[in-house]
């Protein structure tokens, strides 16, 4: 599975990187809150139809300061946007098609500045801080335990399975060389069910393992390499 | 269907987590009582395999594709909290980690594709097993349900996002439920044959079926069985295509909620189309209910195909 961009960055040594993680996931989630909030909260405050893009300029920049702060390569949020932006480009398109083109031009325009600082903070706090921190971070804030192991176990296991689904795939394509469309959905039926078969067994045998080992029920989310 | 940052205003961001916080509190108080910690390397790895899942795409006949919800897959395989728990955290990662649906939306898409996927389309499934009885019943319940968890999903991301005044949303629901009519086609074709999968290879991992796994119904009682469920859609649709959009609108009035008035009017460049938007809704509810009736056949089809009247482990490939 080509995700080792994931964690690629997040061990770094900047100041950004030296914080806390759960300062940085607090200051994260409220600043997208306040970004999400900037429209309604201009309009409390001022009646300037172009103040909420002053205020929307300001958030971006922070976002910036703190990325570039963190001395990360710029390519990367720039890929990491790019993936994203022609979903939000069309959901953006939407609102003057549906709403009307006078006042529906800005509102697209601002929903998409909108989305895309979100998706800046997030993108920034994920490159600085690697996940066995993130869910230390989750721990602390008291995030129910059940939800903690869940998480745990899932990283772990995620990229073994997409890796399992992967090769299903590629062996599929090395055999069959024109599907039909039923074809291919009773194919996709069955590799779900492999799939969710082989995870299952899998579980198993970790779990007994596990339990040789002398696990007791906590999460394994020690602070360092998962 | 993952919501984005952005997409929706903070009243409904606001409404949607206290929603979700609420049920997925309710769940987590419920998996601890039992035991679990047997439970949580397996919930771990049954979260990744949806991930894993969920990476598959699917193609749709009109040219796009969809991907897999899962939520009734994960609610069929592991039992309704369970499930609603695995999903709720695939959601967090793909947020977190991946970007897909914003962390302010997150709310919204647990409600949308845990809680309508898992417990809705539980309650759904768990009918429809019990009439029809049997893996048959199990596979039955789990695409009929699959394709409701869709469509119901989709009309709630309509609804919020009209909540939220981005969009108008007489236009949505009618996009919305007509996509996902289809979208939930392949999803139920899929969920019905992975459960299908399952049930033949290892039918004691599938929740609640350990005890007297291969008791099928008859051929006769499937009939039936088949009959009710299609009564089932066209009673829960018929009013969806001729009244239920009025009633939604009146009922949101009467909470304070007056959609078609934070709206600005449209203007004249698609004459008659503001007025005729709950037309379009209805022909899109009723289109849909064309397409559930059609999900009535398929699992008939399933039935007939997927699972002969015995589980022959030799016919397939056990998987290892």
């Amino acid at each position: 599975m080509q995700v080792d961009f994931l964690d690629r960055y997040s061990r770094g040594t900047s100041l950004v990187h030296r914080l806390d993680a759960r300062v940085k996931l607090v200051v994260a989630l409220l600043f997208v809150a306040l970004v999400i909030a900037t429209p309604e909260m201009v309009a409390i405050l001022f009646t300037e139809p172009l103040a909420s893009w002053l205020f929307l300029a300001v958030e971006a920049w922070l976002v910036v300061a703190a990325y570039s702060l963190a001395g990360l390569p710029w390519r990367y949020l720039a890929l990491r946007l790019l993936a994203l932006i022609p979903f939000l480009f069309l959901l953006a398109l939407g609102i003057p098609l549906t709403r009307g083109f006078e006042t529906g031009w800005n509102q697209g325009a601002q929903l998409l500045a909108r989305s895309l600082i979100s998706l800046a903070i997030m993108i920034t706090l994920v490159a600085t801080t690697p996940f066995s921190q993130l869910l230390t971070a989750f721990q602390r804030l008291h995030v129910p335990q059940v939800l903690i192991s869940i998480l745990a176990f899932m990283y772990r296991y995620m990229f073994v399975l997409v890796d399992e689904l992967d090769k299903m795939r590629r062996a599929k394509l090395a055999r069959t060389f024109y599907p039909s469309l039923w074809w291919e959905v009773r194919l996709m039926g069955n590799f779900v069910g492999i799939l969710f078969v082989r995870a299952f067994e899998r579980a198993e045998r970790v779990y007994a393992a596990m339990c040789a080992r002398g696990w007791r029920g906590t999460a394994p989310t020690k602070d360092g390499e998962p | 269907m993952h919501i984005q940052d952005g997409l929706l205003d903070i009243k409904t961001c606001a409404a949607t987590a206290a929603l979700s916080i609420v049920t997925v509190g309710y769940a987590v108080r419920r998996v601890s009582r039992d035991n679990a910690d047997h439970r949580a390397p397996l919930m771990g790895v049954m979260a990744a395999c949806l991930f894993a899942a969920q990476m598959m795409n699917f193609p749709i006949p009109a040219g796009t594709s969809g991907h897999l919800m899962g939520g009734v897959l994960a609610a069929v395989m592991l039992g309704p909290w369970n499930g609603l728990l695995v999903l709720t955290v695939v959601l967090a990662v793909q947020c977190v980690l991946f970007q897909d649906g914003g962390p302010t939306a997150l709310g919204a898409n647990v409600l949308n594709v845990g809680v309508i996927g898992s417990l809705v389309g539980y309650a759904i499934f768990e009918p429809i097993r019990r009439f029809v009885g049997g893996m048959r019943g199990t596979v039955a319940g789990a695409v009929v349900a699959a394709w409701f968890s869709v469509v119901l999903g989709a009309s709630a991301c309509a609804i919020e996002l009209a909540l939220s005044g981005t969009y108008h949303l007489a236009a949505t629901l009618g996009v919305m439920l007509l996509v996902h009519s289809i979208i939930g086609l392949g999803e139920s074709l899929i969920t019905g044959m992975g459960v299908a999968f399952v049930l033949r290879t290892r039918p004691d991992l599938v929740y609640g079926q350990t005890d007297g796994a291969t008791i099928l119904a008859k051929s006769g009682e499937v009939l039936v069985a088949g009959l009710a469920v299609a009564l089932f859609v066209a009673v829960l649709l018929s009013p969806f295509a001729s009244e239920l959009p009025d009633g939604l609108e009146n009922s949101l009035k009467r909470l304070g909620l007056d959609l078609e008035s934070a709206e600005p009017l449209m203007p004249a460049p698609m004459p008659g189309y503001a007025l005729g938007d709950w037309e379009n809704v209805r022909l899109a509810g009723s289109l849909a209910g064309g397409i559930g009736t059609l999900v009535v056949f398929a699992i008939a089809f399933i039935m007939a195909r997927g699972i002969s009247s015995k589980p022959s482990i030799a016919r397939t490939p056990h998987a290892s």
